[in-house]
């Protein structure tokens, strides 16, 4: 017997486009890490009254690890809405994601160079 | 070996290769101009070794941290900040030249037409950044390496 899909519940995409939604979540996804990094540190410069580093010997806690394991998590949550976005309309979201590289690496130059 | 010389070895396989990667990132930033230009083998290999240096450096960073941080900020509190510089912006390199590659391989997977042109200029401007980003982390790298290694 042959599954036939019943009558109205064609896919509203074409074969393909869910890979495309795919790549576009994983691209927002890492777009989002540097740009959540340069704003957590950017954060703790301006913030956050941090020791001097020649004055500690040793510490537990790596903070360069710590913000890129918060990076990973914002990726995570930000990849389930960019790839429902990249669905419905992935010229939109693509275009969206181009026009973010340059702001979002941009943001990271300017943290590193006044907010290190 | 004691663990001193691993580190050292380590350090400069590290600079070595994180080079190689910055060098091998203005290929795809240049060639992909072109939206039309298809060249997964050479992002795919460059992405690699982008994260293969990356990896290193991140495995080194602890060892740095307990036995090189303290004193470089003693002896020369502005390389120290330059190192602080280099490591921001080398999560930026590893992360742009990644949303690269994924963007050039989607590109097969677009429609012709507008859409695979902007997912092409997405590649191609993500390696231009990753490449921008990488030559300030090697410059900065070398500087700080110059002064003070393990």
């Amino acid at each position: 017997m042959v599954a036939r899909m019943p009558l109205g519940d064609e896919p509203l995409a074409r074969p393909g486009s869910r890979r495309l939604a795919v790549a576009a979540a994983l691209a927002a996804a890492l777009l989002s890490v540097p740009a959540t990094y340069a704003a957590l540190r950017g954060y703790d410069v301006l913030f956050k009254s941090e020791p001097d580093p020649a004055t500690i010997i040793w510490s537990a806690r790596i903070a360069m690890f710590w913000r890129l394991g918060v990076g990973a998590y914002v990726a995570g949550m930000l990849a389930l809405p960019a790839y429902a976005l990249a669905r419905r309309d992935p010229a939109r979201t693509l275009r969206l994601l181009c026009a973010l590289v340059v702001p979002v690496g941009a943001l990271l130059a300017f943290q590193a160079a006044l907010l290190p | 070996m004691s663990t001193l010389v691993v580190l050292r070895v380590l350090e400069r396989l590290h600079g070595h290769l994180a080079w190689l990667a910055v060098a091998g990132l203005l290929h795809p930033a240049l060639l992909l101009r072109n939206p039309r230009r298809r060249a997964p083998l050479a992002v795919g290999l460059t992405t690699g070794l982008v994260a293969v240096a990356a990896s290193l450096g991140a495995w080194v960073y602890p060892e740095y941290r307990a036995r090189l941080k303290q004193h470089l900020f003693l002896e020369a509190p502005r390389l120290g900040w330059m190192f602080e510089r280099k490591e921001h912006l080398a999560v930026g390199v590893v992360a742009f030249a990644l949303v690269g590659c994924v963007a050039h391989l989607a590109v097969p997977w677009c429609e012709p037409g507008d859409t695979r042109l902007v997912v092409a200029r997405l590649a191609q401007r993500a390696f231009a950044v990753a490449f921008a980003l990488g030559v300030a982390v090697g410059v900065l790298g070398v500087a700080v390496a110059s002064y003070k290694s393990f």
